[in-house]
């Protein structure tokens, strides 16, 4: 118990000390935005780096919750809060209807499938313009919390440093429980987890939705945080950072999923100056990554540390 | 008691018929191996027992239970566990942890209450780890339990699995060729391992190749050809049997 | 049969033509090695805006042309030694990673090189239309069909009549066996990248005047050659070609008589319905794991 317990008590120090080091709103504004989709990358290594379900449409899921959220509130007069927790459920069961097929394929199959999700959502997105303002986007509400509405940089700081916290505490629980042994064996070999006694698809259906109800709960906070969205906040470029920053960070990490999320955010404001190079780059880092540090950066720098302990 | 009775079972695939009408019963406290040449059907028939195929005829019980077409996880309620012939080890934990998913069924395995690690989930870790190191003890490998399962010697993988197989406190214990690639020391070890378990009151279905392994530690054998039942009987009486000996040896020339 | 009906079944046969050659290359590739290569599309477009860069240089069409072919089959190469190679024997995920990354590292390249604008190519002989039956149909569109089929015709010939083909056959049946008769399988594995490197080269030099390009139009154009590969089965060639253009002609009738919003829309859904009708695909081989 007493490793984990460290590890989040670190990470709230730091993003205590953090807090009052950053200089100004656009550093701020960068942090708030690792710190959200760090949620999503954890809840994607959970499915991915941990149960080795690959999922190429997970974006999909983030522009669920941000537009189900913005047209809740804009159209329907719907409570922010409200608003996000009634996406986080509809995600949840929409997530559930379609994982328990989805999810007895594999490899390829598993990929385009999910990669085919993802892109349906986002033609829906673009399309049905009464409801989505189709490519041109949306304007979003604020969020109300106790009364108010939130625009404040400090408050939003603490909203998504405060969820980010709880996911980890909860993700690190989670891996050690005999339901995280259970995932991880499931991606060590499914029918021999299956004879241990562990329900493989019941498993997988749930980690999927829970993987999907994050990223949800995170796209309705962005949608309310920037005041804007459009529906590239949903497609097949963004999943692909998504797999990035877990690929990147450490499949298999939690602590390696924020790292990704923040390596793969910072990166296009260290190439700002040539920053048509972004896409370029993004894809050198992806092919280094894959064969040099194939486990991602975090566990492979624990394992250095690790030998030279002995 | 009887362990389990197979009656009549059948598999084929794409026209081969790998299984047919096989029955047999495994007593508890005995072991009971299943021999015959390459192509036999041994394999299929232990898929076929831990329910990773359906049989296309007859049945399966375990301890009286009709379980015919059950899926792998629900057979570990009923008292079953087996291992693998070619390996299948979860790569990406240690060897303790191998073990402890072998204990799945007896914790509390809910995604919920492991994130939110309620007292009932790391008191029951605890229990079960102090077992899984003893069960490593049993095969001889707790040495090595806090090692990456994928970087211990083959021998180790093997007994691995069996460790992973107790944990679920099984009553019947399938083991596929549990010393294939073993050497004369290790299926020793292997066989010392094994009949302990059966004395202890566990029913064992062996398949193997190793002959000295299955002539010494086994109760009753089970003959199989060409996926037909050739004959079943004690070690002495499947020796001296003339179609046993043709089956694996051909016709004298 | 209508002028209408004849159109869109023109248009279908057309877009089908380079969903055709899109999915060939990732059959061959597949094949030969058992990877998908995600960055397929990134090659069609490449050899489309390569092209648009020489003529943009001062070349003339018949010169640019090739050697934007050529440099495509370099490109193409060149992913395959550099990074799929050094990856060979990692799982599936890790491939599927790799090829995305080279396709994402294609399309940023082609964006520094050139431009993120919209471009197109001119038509061969000049374009034009002509009427058949009462339906308007390009003379650039009968020269995408025409040309496919040349393709098509010249790759079959290649793989049963020529004695690499039948190598390369040898090589996505049974690696280790072809290996012990002396064919390098890397050597192979190569040639396949390359050979699809071409077609998708050839096929978004083909496409560009009806439908113009840009450096981020890969993508879909990959996901959707993927789709037609998938239809006909994995690693099927005959069978991505028949996906190819069944996928064209969905999307044509679709567009034509249900709703042109969604016909992006018809190589997803009818992906993920064929997984589960027929895994592997309509003409595609079954295949299991070893318990």
């Amino acid at each position: 118990m007493s490793g984990d317990t460290y590890r989040v008590a670190g990470l709230i120090l730091a993003l205590i000390a953090a807090y009052f080091v950053i200089p100004d709103a656009f550093v701020m504004d960068l942090w708030i935005r690792i710190m959200l989709i760090s949620v999503v990358v954890i809840g994607l290594n959970l499915l991915f780096g941990y149960t080795g379900q690959i999922s190429l449409g997970h974006a999909g899921f983030i522009g669920i919750g941000s537009y189900g959220s913005a047209i809740m509130t804009a159209h329907l007069q719907i409570h922010p809060v409200l608003g996000l927790l009634a996406m986080a459920v509809a995600t949840g069961f929409f997530a559930y209807l379609i994982a328990r097929p989805i999810l007895s394929l594999k490899g390829h199959h598993l990929a385009m499938a999910t990669l085919g999700i993802g892109v349906i959502v986002t033609i829906v997105l673009n399309n049905e313009t009464a409801w989505t303002g189709g490519s041109d986007g949306l304007v979003v509400e604020p969020l109300r919390l106790f009364g108010g509405p939130i625009y404040d940089g400090g408050q939003w700081y603490v909203i998504a440093a405060g969820m980010l916290v709880v996911v980890v505490w909860g993700a690190l629980n989670l891996v050690r429980s005999p339901a995280g042994r259970a995932l991880r064996a499931i991606h060590g070999s499914e029918i021999a987890a299956q004879v241990a006694g562990i329900d493989v698809s019941a498993l997988k259906v749930r980690i999927f939705a829970l993987s999907a109800i994050l990223a949800s709960v995170v796209g309705s906070l962005e949608a309310h945080y920037l005041g804007f969205i459009s529906p590239g906040t949903a497609g097949f470029g963004r999943s692909i950072l998504l797999m990035t920053m877990v690929v990147v960070g450490g499949m298999g990490s939690v602590f390696g999923s924020i790292l990704g999320a923040a390596i793969l955010l910072l990166l296009p404001q260290v190439l700002a100056a040539v920053s048509v190079w972004e896409t370029a780059a993004f894809g050198i880092v992806l092919v280094a990554t894959m064969i040099f540090m194939p486990r991602g950066l975090v566990p492979t720098i624990g394992s250095l540390v690790r030998r030279r302990a002995r | 008691m009887i362990a389990l009775r197979t009656h009549g079972i059948s598999k084929g695939f794409g026209g081969v018929l790998a299984v047919q009408n096989v029955t047999l019963n495994v007593q508890i406290g005995t072991v009971h191996s299943v021999i015959g040449p390459n192509g036999a059907g041994k394999t299929t028939l232990i898929n076929l027992i831990s329910g990773i195929y359906r049989p296309d005829a007859g049945r399966i019980e375990l301890f009286g239970t009709d379980v015919t077409g059950h899926a792998p996880e629900r057979l570990v309620g009923h008292g079953l566990s087996r291992t693998f012939q070619n390996i299948k080890i979860f790569n990406e934990m240690t060897v303790l942890e191998n073990v402890l998913v072998g204990a799945h069924q007896r914790l509390n395995t809910s995604i919920l209450a492991g994130m939110l690690n309620l007292p009932s989930i790391w008191k029951a870790d605890k229990e079960v780890t102090e077992e899984a190191e003893a069960l490593l003890e049993t095969v001889g490998i707790a040495d090595v339990r806090h090692a990456d399962a994928s970087q211990i010697s083959y021998g180790h993988l093997k007994r691995l699995e069996i460790a992973r197989a107790l944990a679920s406190h099984p009553k019947l214990l399938l083991l596929d060729e549990p010393a294939a690639g073993l050497n004369a020391s290790e299926t020793a070890n292997i066989a010392s391992v094994v009949k302990g378990l059966s004395e202890n009151g566990l029913g064992i279905l062996l398949v193997e190749h190793d002959m000295s392994l299955v002539m010494a530690i086994s109760d009753r054998i089970s003959v199989l050809d060409q996926g037909k039942t050739l004959m079943e009987g004690t070690p002495d009486e499947v020796r001296a049997d003339p179609r046993v000996i043709k089956a694996y040896l051909g016709e004298p020339a | 049969m209508s002028a209408q009906f004849l159109q869109f079944l023109f248009a279908g046969l057309t877009v089908g033509a380079i969903y055709a050659l899109a999915g060939l290359g990732y059959a061959l590739v597949y094949s030969a090695s058992g990877v998908i290569n995600f960055a397929q599309g990134q090659f069609v477009m490449l050899g489309a805006m390569a092209t648009v860069g020489l003529l943009g240089a001062g070349l003339p069409y018949f010169a640019a042309v090739p050697v934007a072919i050529i440099i495509t089959i370099v490109v193409g190469m060149l992913a395959e030694k550099l990074a799929v190679r050094p990856a060979h024997g990692s799982s599936i995920v890790t491939l599927i990673v790799i090829t995305l990354g080279v396709g994402e590292l294609i399309k940023g390249s082609v964006q520094v090189v050139l431009d993120r604008s919209t471009h197109t190519l001119p038509s061969i002989g000049g374009g034009g239309t002509v009427d058949i039956a009462g339906a308007f149909i390009s003379t650039q569109g009968l020269w995408v069909i025409g040309v496919t089929f040349l393709c098509v015709l010249l790759v079959g010939y290649f793989l049963n009549s020529t004695l690499t083909g039948k190598a390369m056959r040898a090589v996505s049946c049974n690696r280790l066996a072809a290996q012990l008769v002396g064919i390098k399988p890397d050597r192979m594995l190569l040639m396949s990248f390359a050979i699809s490197a071409a077609l998708g080269a050839i096929g978004g030099i083909l496409i560009t005047p009806i439908s113009f390009i840009s450096y981020d139009s890969g993508t879909m154009i990959g996901l959707k050659g993927f789709v037609a590969a998938a239809l006909g089965g994995l690693g099927n060639a005959p069978g991505a070609i028949v996906g190819g253009l069944v996928l064209g002609l969905l999307e044509s009738f679709t567009a034509g008589y249900i709703s042109s919003a969604y016909k992006d829309a018809v190589a997803f859904i009818l992906i993920i319905l064929v997984f589960f009708v027929t895994p592997n695909g309509l003409f595609g081989a079954k295949s299991s794991e070893r318990v």
